[in-house]
């Protein structure tokens, strides 16, 4: 049985947190050292000129994998408490990323750059207050809707209105924005940027990262200290015994989707600032990434998927810096594949009984 | 498996009933219908539109009528080969064979799409219909070993637009002559016309001694470009091509291009980015806004002709739009069709049949020349146009309306080279 | 199963359960019949109204030469996920494989030109291969990482064909394909006669279904029964589950196999962007609506479906726009016939899991639920139905918890 990472149960959260976060200082400076030499050997580049660049390539892998990882985390909780591959969630973050793109368009009306800092911080959190909930219910009420009823029935059925649903709300979008791209407003300047060791670092990525990281790290607190989260790591375990000491597992799991879809909206949010479009078929390939990242985590764990995701992030991350980028899926699919076969479980995962 | 004996024969019953079937009549309809065949779901749908206008203008105009037949184009006789929101070769070719087994159809004029056309070229060439593409601008379709793969029958297929093999060096005379850039980075979108008009556009530019510092290549599903661009910006290029339409990436890629620093050197796309201006929805314009300053496209066909300005006011006082695309190359199929039509006529065809091949025959003449909306035009042996003009636009930020809009700069000719 | 139907038509036997009895012992003969009459069937009605109408008779052997092609991947998706109960979300990857092995064999690119009806079966022998090359290290995966698998695999297979352009021709695809050599009885093959064409594929839809059917009914079938309703029982009763499911898959393949080469034999290019998500999630959809493990539902399904999508939508279109009534002339139907699989999936699963063609087993398994849970919110009582209706075979499932049983 996958369960929902429970790092409350370490005997020293602060010094766990410290390691962590040494190892995932470490793992950056890697890439980046890794990039470095590869751009320098393979790439033509000299090996001064490599650095910026690899530095540059390293905050874009961050940014990309930060977004990946919100993603990911709606697929690990689900699965990790329900079993089941929400596939429609990549299209939950395209809704989101439409929804902010409907909120802040409508407010600016243009698609410039707001240099007002104290403006920028108010349209930012407005969006994230307005589009976070309200795709945080929808995939709630999905999950009401569709999924509950089946609970009990065949593990086909779910994963296959799953699919339906994926289809169900491409195809809202395509009728109701259209087929073609999207502007989305990039209020955040794109000039605003920083100068570190030769490599112009826009302060957009690491807003996004820095945003990835306070809502990953609230999540892991709401998880991990409030009594609703450990309702949901008691059912994520068994829910019949969570059951039986109280919890509501309807409840439980309706939160565990709310939440998912939250932290997908503020992924859909970002998006659209560092990219300046959306489209209705977004979701798919997102969606596809986010949960290969779940998966190579170790899927119901919530810092594998946080970790996987910035791995996706880096590798592909690694094929656009050296010219590979129409190889980048062909990528993930094979690692995709390879961790499936050979660690099923993926890098944090536990143990789980069902592999017949 | 006693029943296997009766099966045989009622199988071979039913193969000899089916075969009776069908068959022409003998005589000569003279309410004749031009078949359209495009896709019309999804983004295409925004492409196929003002062709088939144009194709209903040039029938209008000419009042409907070729000698003492009727011409027209009803919505049967318009075909749709896209299937699940995008054209579908497959959906083409069923297309097709319904379009080459109606005697009422002289000649069709379509497809959009280069991989549908070598689904249909095969059943239309069979059949010995004219067909004319407006928009088709792949090599493969008319010269060499894989068009002559198509084909089983005298050749049936013409098109008024030039090849991705003259739109590509266009754009690359252009970047080295006109905006004296001597190095590029190319990016394609992996599909056919992306892909092939940003490889003749790689050799043209190598030719003519300019340095490629990367091919590169990101399919419409790509996430990050910006990390693409990432990796162009440290190779200096002076320029970018980008091969493909704003539906595979266009704007994607310039504004990640902008996001990086690489907003301020020439870009230069195919006419998959003319779409419009940026008051059109889902334009490249639209799309890239201010980040599209230094962009630049090139058009397969004439961007100012004789009988531009006319076509355009005919068209707005139509439609009560302008004209955009490829309207006024739907225009000009059309007007090639009923033009062989008319000399089909004169030969005296007494059958349907007949006439069907007299406009084949007409149509497919390498050594007439055609007055057309878009100038005088031959076709060669192998149906490619004459006019070998591509049309070179950049960008009016103030135009339409302050949202941005192409400007016509000049055309190169490479019939003239 | 075999049981259960003698016994029922023992019971009354009216002339239609006679026949039903003696159709369910000579199945082959039954099929090659039926098959005869419905091909016949469709000829006739080809040729009067209402089907003249809409279109002539050549385009009709068109669309059901077509249709056949998704008849015969929805048979072969069927095995996989309605018999075996295995989720293949990429199962346009082995079409294409049998696609482009028939373009390689058959095409002026190769400059290779070999016999049609051996490269039936050899295109079905490779996509067979890779079938069982994808499918021996992943299923022994759970049934959700498979279906992430195979949805990686089918996204894999065109980025492949696509990049690799040196050996595929890439985006361009591979074009000028050969026909197949004329046939005995059948004639010649060309762009303009589909008939031939129709009954082709006629011939291979029926040699595919009887093989099928005797698969179902044969021990493998009631092994894959038994793996779909509960793995851990089966593999406790001896089945090997993994050669077993592998065989599911491999056959999948085959099928999906000769599919391709009759494609790429009728429509002379294959390009990777033939074989995208779009085609495994229309089998998909054929599947579930035809009735998940009915081999008759399934191909009635596909044609269907096939058929409502290319001929019965559009037809809509033109209809809706001679009513001239403003609002409704806009509508384009053709967009949106995703939202409508999405919708009919979603309905289906929900309220008609076992399709629209059910197969008898397989709606009493999956109605085993409704009788089971009630309402949701109280754990279903569990064991109680170990008589249950369908309990004629081994590894029905006992109501154990339907959700999996990794606990």
């Amino acid at each position: 049985m996958t369960a929902i990472a429970s790092p409350a149960a370490h005997p020293n959260p602060l010094a766990r947190g410290l390691r962590m976060t040494a190892i995932a200082v470490a793992a950056v400076i890697a890439y980046l050292v890794v990039l470095w030499m590869a751009l320098s050997l393979f790439g033509g580049r000299t090996i001064d000129a490599a650095f910026p660049e690899a530095l540059q390539q390293t905050v874009n892998a961050l940014s990309i994998g930060a977004i990946y990882a919100l993603i990911a985390l709606g697929y690990t909780m689900v699965y990790g408490i329900i079993e089941l591959i929400n596939f429609a969630h990549g299209d939950i973050f395209m809704l989101g990323a439409f929804l902010s793109v409907v909120f802040i368009g409508g407010i600016t009306g243009n698609n410039e750059a707001v240099t007002n800092i104290p403006l920028l911080i108010i349209l930012i959190l407005g969006a994230l207050i307005l589009t976070m909930p309200i795709i945080g219910l929808l995939n709630a009420g999905i999950e009401r809707a569709v999924y509950r009823p089946l609970r009990k029935a065949p593990r086909l059925a779910p994963l296959i209105t799953a699919v339906g649903v994926s289809f169900i709300l491409q195809n809202v979008a395509l009728t109701i924005a259209g087929s073609g791209d999207r502007r989305a407003p990039q209020i955040f300047p794109l000039d605003w940027q920083i100068s570190v060791g030769g490599a112009e670092i826009s302060i957009l990525s690491i807003f996004i990262f820095v945003l990835a990281m306070v809502l990953m790290l609230g999540l892991q607190a709401f998880v991990t200290r409030t009594r609703l989260g450990r309702a949901m790591r008691a059912t994520a375990q068994d829910q019949e015994a969570a059951a039986l000491m109280g919890v509501d597992a309807n409840q439980t799991i309706s939160l565990t989707f709310l939440i998912g879809g939250m932290l997908a909206a503020a992924a859909g949010l970002v998006w659209g600032l560092r990219f300046g479009y959306v489209r209705f078929d977004l979701g798919f390939n997102s969606g596809l990434k986010a949960f290969t990242a779940a998966v190579l985590g170790g899927i119901g764990n919530i810092t594998g998927a946080v970790i996987g995701g910035f791995i996706i992030g880096f590798i592909e991350n690694f094929a656009a810096a050296l010219g590979y980028a129409r190889w980048q899926e062909f990528l993930i699919f094979v690692i995709l594949t390879l961790v499936l076969i050979f660690r099923p479980t993926g890098i944090l995962g536990q143990h789980s009984g069902d592999r017949a | 498996m006693k029943l296997t004996k009766y099966s045989v024969i009622a199988a071979s019953a039913a193969i000899v009933f089916g075969a009776c079937g069908g068959g022409g009549s003998a005589s000569l309809n003279k309410n004749i219908q031009i078949a359209v065949e495009l896709p019309f779901q999804g983004s295409e749908k925004a492409a196929s539109d003002p062709i088939l206008n144009g194709i209903r203008l040039a029938v209008k105009q000419a009042g409907g009528k070729v000698g003492d037949f009727t011409v027209t184009v009803p919505n049967s006789a318009v075909f749709d080969d896209a299937l699940n929101g995008v054209h579908d070769a497959q959906t083409g070719a069923n297309n097709m064979t319904k379009i080459v087994g109606d005697p009422n159809y002289v000649a069709v004029v379509g497809p959009l799409n280069s991989s549908v056309a070598k689904a249909e070229i095969p059943v239309s060439n069979a059949a010995g219909l004219l067909q004319c593409s407006p928009a088709n601008t792949n090599p493969d379709l008319t010269a060499g070993a894989a068009a002559a793969a198509l084909r089983t029958k005298p050749n049936n297929y013409i098109r008024v637009v030039t090849t991705d093999a003259v739109q590509g060096p266009a754009g690359a005379a252009y970047i080295i002559k006109e905006l004296g850039k001597k190095s590029v980075y190319i990016i394609d979108d992996t599909e056919t016309f992306g892909k092939g008009v940003a490889d003749s556009f790689e050799a043209e530019f190598k030719a003519r001694g300019g340095t490629v510092v990367k091919r590169d290549a990101a399919p419409k599903t790509t996430q990050d470009y910006v990390s693409i661009m990432t990796a162009a910006k440290a190779l200096n290029p002076e320029s970018i091509y980008f091969g493909g339409v704003t539906a595979t990436g266009g704007a994607r890629i310039l504004l990640a291009a902008a996001q990086v620093g690489l907003g301020d050197i020439p870009f230069v796309g195919p006419d998959g980015i003319n779409d419009g201006s940026g008051e059109t929805k889902d334009s490249f314009l639209n799309l890239a806004a201010a980040a599209a300053k230094n962009a630049y496209s090139t058009l397969a066909g004439p961007g100012t002709f004789e009988g531009k300005d006319k076509f355009d006011a005919d068209y707005k006082a139509e439609y009560g739009i302008d004209s955009t695309g490829y309207a006024g190359q739907g225009f000009a199929c059309t007007q090639v069709v009923l033009d062989a039509l008319k000399r089909a006529i004169a030969t005296n065809p007494k059958t349907d049949a007949e006439l069907r091949e007299a406009v084949r025959v007409a149509g497919t003449d390498s050594t007439y020349t055609y007055s057309l909306n878009v100038g005088s035009v031959t076709f060669d042996k192998n149906g490619d146009t004459s006019q070998l003009i591509v049309s070179i636009y950049s960008v009016d930020p103030a135009g339409a309306n302050g949202k941005g809009d192409w400007k016509y700069e000049t055309q190169i000719d490479a019939a003239v080279k | 199963m075999t049981a259960t139907m003698e016994v029922r038509s023992a019971g009354s036997p009216s002339p239609r359960a006679r026949l039903r009895a003696y159709a369910h012992g000579h199945r082959s003969a039954t099929i090659v019949v039926s098959m005869v009459l419905i091909t016949a069937a469709m000829i006739v009605l080809a040729q009067v109204p209402p089907l003249s109408l809409i279109q002539r008779q050549n385009a009709w052997f068109d669309a059901f030469a077509n249709a056949g092609t998704f008849v015969l991947l929805a048979m072969g998706l069927n095995v996989v996920v309605g018999l075996a109960g295995l989720l293949d979300l990429g199962y346009a990857a082995f079409f294409a494989i049998g696609s482009y092995t028939y373009a390689y064999s058959n095409s002026p690119f190769s400059q290779t030109d070999l016999p049609f009806l051996p490269m039936l079966v050899v295109g079905a022998a490779v996509a067979a291969v890779f079938g069982i090359a994808l499918g021996a290290p992943t299923l022994r995966l759970r049934g959700d990482y498979l279906a992430i698998m195979t949805l990686g695999f089918g996204e894999i297979v065109p980025i492949v064909f696509l990049n690799l352009d040196k050996w595929t021709e890439g985006t361009n695809g591979i074009g000028g394909i050969f026909r197949p050599e004329p046939l005995p009885v059948l004639g010649e093959f060309s762009a303009l006669s589909p008939f031939p064409y129709y009954i082709l594929m006629v011939g291979i839809v029926t040699v595919a279904m009887i093989l099928l059917y005797r698969m179902q009914d044969s021990r493998i079938g009631r092994a894959w029964n038994a793996i779909r309703e509960d793995e851990l029982a089966a593999a406790a009763n001896g089945i090997n589950t993994v050669t077993t499911k592998l065989l599911a898959f491999a056959i999948g393949a085959t099928t999906a196999g000769f599919a391709g080469v009759f494609n790429a034999s009728k429509l002379t290019i294959v390009s990777p962007e033939q074989f995208l998500f779009a085609v495994s999630f229309s089998v998909l959809a054929m599947v579930i609506l035809g009735g998940m493990g009915n081999i008759w539902g399934v191909a009635a399904g596909a044609l269907l479906v096939y058929l409502i999508q290319v001929v019965l939508l559009k037809q809509l279109n033109g209809m809706v726009e001679g009513l001239g009534i403003p609002f409704l002339t806009e509508i384009n139907f053709l967009d949106y016939q995703y939202l409508l699989f999405g919708v009919a999936l979603v309905l289906m699963m929900l309220f008609r899991p076992e399709g629209l063609f059910p197969s008898q087993r397989r709606r009493r398994e999956l109605h085993i639920a409704d009788e089971l849970a009630g309402p949701i919110d109280e754990p279903a009582v569990i064991g109680s139905l170990g008589a249950a209706p369908g309990a004629d075979e081994l590894g029905d499932t006992s109501g154990q918890d339907l959700r999996g049983h990794d606990r």
